[in-house]
């Protein structure tokens, strides 16, 4: 674990590509764009790659020799593959002990290699399966967790609401100042209907006995 | 532990280095064999090794072998095919978006009514600084 500072396993970052991409050059629009996509076949380390291929599930019959029926039990052709690994397996055990350098030896070996990727090709082919149960899986537990989610939100939301109306009903209890406010204008309102016939005689004298009553109570 | 799949692949390829390495260390340690009929039988008695190698490669090897049979054993059939995954995917997906509806609902609610309560207590405070502003 030598993470020291001249003491590095991997190469150094690019610097002359990764200081084109200051903040400023981002700013202003001159750092270079993304780099297009990549066409249908490319080269990867030597080997030669297609993305438009089912990558997934290539036939067998590209490269090697198939060995199983069209349509077949996953199960049943694993299991035939695996005895029939152990017997080639002894059978390559025997020609070792009776002859050696003999060309059958490399004939075993070479079948023994066919059975052995044949038996990875079938357990590759279930892959697509095991992604796809992931996925509904992951939806299952997402749509779970969305209920029980809103459930106790829903159940907050209850208490909140009782303890809301708890308060409201708890309120009208300390009314008596607002009271006494409300009477004290209805009582000069009924005044003030109740004089019409003053109000020739003194026109200003009900607002001065209102100003009168307020400064009084105060 | 690494899933089913993983795990199988795993086993195969240990299978397969058992094969090698039972081999090679069988051929590395096996004692000489005498010609048949030539009597020469040197002092050298040929040493038993301490283990028996071919043996315990046997062993192990079966018992890979055994262990490669479990876990086929053990995956899915296939009546739980293509069709039936597609279909309980899309029920799936619409159910999820069902219930991210009902969410959103009662966060909806739950927003409302807090925007409520801010509100009442924004008037509250205002009642509380007027009243304070006319007792000063």
């Amino acid at each position: 674990m030598a993470e020291g500072q001249g003491v590095s396993a991997f190469p150094l970052p690019p610097m002359q590509y990764v200081n084109m991409y200051t903040d400023d050059n981002v700013k202003r629009g001159r750092a270079l764009p993304p780099p297009p996509i990549i066409p249908d076949t490319f080269m990867m380390f030597g080997a030669n790659f297609n993305a438009n291929d089912a990558i997934i599930r290539p036939l067998e019959t590209q490269g090697f020799r198939r060995l199983h029926a069209h349509n077949y039990d996953h199960k049943r052709e694993l299991k035939k593959l695996n005895h029939s690994i152990l017997v080639n397996f002894l059978d390559l055990l025997e020609v070792l002990i009776k002859a050696p350098e003999s060309q059958k030896r490399t004939e075993k070996i070479e079948d023994l290699n066919l059975l052995l990727i044949h038996m990875h090709h079938l357990i590759n082919e279930f892959r697509p399966h095991q992604a796809r149960e992931t996925l509904r899986v992951m939806l299952e537990v997402q749509k779970k967790q969305r209920l029980e989610i809103s459930e106790k939100f829903q159940k907050h939301f209850e208490k909140v609401k009782e303890l809301l109306q708890n308060s409201l009903s708890s309120l009208p209890d300390d009314f008596s100042l607002d009271s006494k406010a409300l009477v004290k204008s209805e009582l000069l309102k009924a005044e003030i209907k109740s004089e019409p016939m003053a109000m020739d005689v003194e026109p200003c004298d009900h607002l001065d006995r209102m100003m009168c009553d307020i400064v009084d109570s105060m | 532990m690494a899933d089913r799949l993983t795990q199988l692949q795993d086993c195969v390829n240990q299978l397969a280095d058992h094969f090698c390495n039972s081999v090679g260390i069988l051929q590395q340690y096996s004692p000489p064999s005498l010609f048949t009929g030539f009597d020469k039988s040197g002092s050298k008695s040929p040493s038993a090794p301490l283990e028996d190698y071919a043996q315990t490669f046997a062993k192990l090897i079966a018992r890979t072998a055994n262990d490669i049979d479990v876990l086929i054993d053990s995956l899915p059939n296939e009546e739980s095919s293509l069709e039936l995954q597609l279909n309980s995917l899309r029920k799936l997906e619409l159910e999820n978006q069902e219930a991210a509806r009902r969410l959103e609902d009662s966060v909806r609610k739950g927003e409302i009514l807090l925007e409520q309560v801010q509100g009442a207590l924004h008037d509250i405070a205002q009642c509380q600084l007027r009243c304070q502003d006319t007792n000063l």
